[in-house]
């Protein structure tokens, strides 16, 4: 190749590089706050699900500090009439294939869930992406925070997704974990 | 050149997938279930038509002897901003194809294309090809997927079909896949030696 060529062929791909760069930034900036607004409501309605007419705070994020296990995503607290009734934990763990997030909704007074929403996974259809269904997610309902949850055994794992089941489970279990150093009453 | 044959080319004399074997990740992974086969497909058809419109437009300012580079820029760069704007502007289409769109960067069939099509024909013909090409992939997937999910779950689309005695566990695990995949090849092959035994014959 020419040095005049191999010039010209550099120059350009480094221009058509530059411009591309340039238009994925400003989509990026454009719509990286549209983005967290609809996730924040989303987020939200979920905690309207656990915790009814109540206001939401969010106490933890790891993007902000980081003094929590790796695993949990975020907390926020469920507050009615000026009290603290419940916190909302927001954990992630492995599943089968990719992250499965849990939220997970624990009552502040009795120090039990009220309820364990699966918000995202992407398991294999048929098998793990049950998980969200009520036959697995409903046993987790009414659980103290001083048990410690294992499927198959004091939880029905998902026929054929023992990992994803697993997965849950452990999510859950940092949850109770945190909840019983730091706020239990 | 007809538009007529871009389609019959993309669709099957050179389908992507059963023909040419290429797409072979997204297509032993995206295939367990008809819905997936769906989003996946409309996904591509979509990429890659803009995709080819692209290339084909710029492609007597991209530099021959970096044109690869460009084409790999080019197309992630494309994928990532539709990403960007479905997830903050459409957010219901983004629950359902959003898991596909950053597969799609990595399709080596969107780089084929722009690689042995898009970059030597017209902006008009790229496109058509796009759709075909499209068109064919997105065929073969709902072909693969919906014997996949039918002999492993026992429904189509979530309709349940077959009684559960039917299940095949195995057909929506990964084995499920290649075993699929590679009966509907031997049964092409078959068919199409059969006919190129008829012609030597005749």
């Amino acid at each position: 190749m020419k040095k005049n060529s191999l010039i010209k062929t550099s120059l350009l791909l480094g221009t058509i590089t530059a411009i591309l760069a340039v238009a994925v930034f400003f989509v990026n900036s454009i719509t990286t706050t549209v983005i967290s607004t609809s996730e924040a409501t989303k987020l939200n309605s979920y905690y309207e699900s656990i915790f009814p007419d109540s206001d939401y705070e969010i106490i933890y994020n790891k993007m902000q500090k980081k003094d929590k296990s790796d695993n949990i995503i975020s907390v926020a607290t469920a507050t009615k009439d000026g009290e603290v009734i419940g916190y909302l934990y927001l954990a992630s763990s492995n599943g089968y294939s990719g992250e499965v997030v849990s939220l997970v909704g624990i009552d502040a007074n009795q120090s039990k869930t009220i309820k364990v929403i699966v918000t995202k996974q992407s398991e294999t259809p048929g098998l793990g992406s049950l998980a969200p269904e009520p036959k697995f997610i409903d046993q987790f309902t009414d659980k103290s925070t001083d048990e410690v949850l294992k499927a198959k055994d004091n939880i029905t794992a998902i026929t054929g997704a023992t990992i994803t089941s697993t997965a849950v489970v452990n999510g859950v279990n940092e949850a109770f974990a945190d909840f019983n150093t730091n706020y239990t009453k | 050149m007809k538009i007529s044959d871009i389609f019959k080319n993309g669709i099957y004399k050179k389908n992507a997938i059963l023909i040419m074997l290429l797409g072979m990740c997204p297509t032993l992974a995206v295939t367990t279930s008809l819905s997936n086969a769906i989003g996946m497909g409309v996904s591509v058809i979509a990429i890659l038509t803009m995709s080819n419109i692209l290339i084909s437009t710029l492609r007597k300012i991209i530099p021959p002897a970096a044109r690869i580079p460009a084409y790999i820029g080019i197309i992630a760069a494309l994928v990532t901003i539709i990403e960007m704007l479905i997830h903050a502007y459409v957010p219901t289409l983004y629950v359902s194809l959003g898991i596909y769109l950053p597969l799609i960067v990595v399709n080596c069939i969107i780089l084929e294309r722009a690689e042995s099509f898009a970059s030597k024909n017209k902006i008009l013909y790229a496109a058509f090809d796009g759709l075909a090409v499209g068109l064919g992939f997105t065929l073969a997937l709902l072909l693969i997927s919906a014997i996949r999910e039918l002999l492993g779950t026992g429904a189509l689309l979530g309709f349940t079909i077959l009684p559960s005695a039917t299940n095949m566990l195995i057909m929506i695990l990964p084995p499920g896949a290649f075993l699929t995949l590679g009966i509907i090849l031997g049964v092409m092959g078959h068919y199409a030696n059969k006919k190129k035994e008829e012609l030597e014959n005749e």
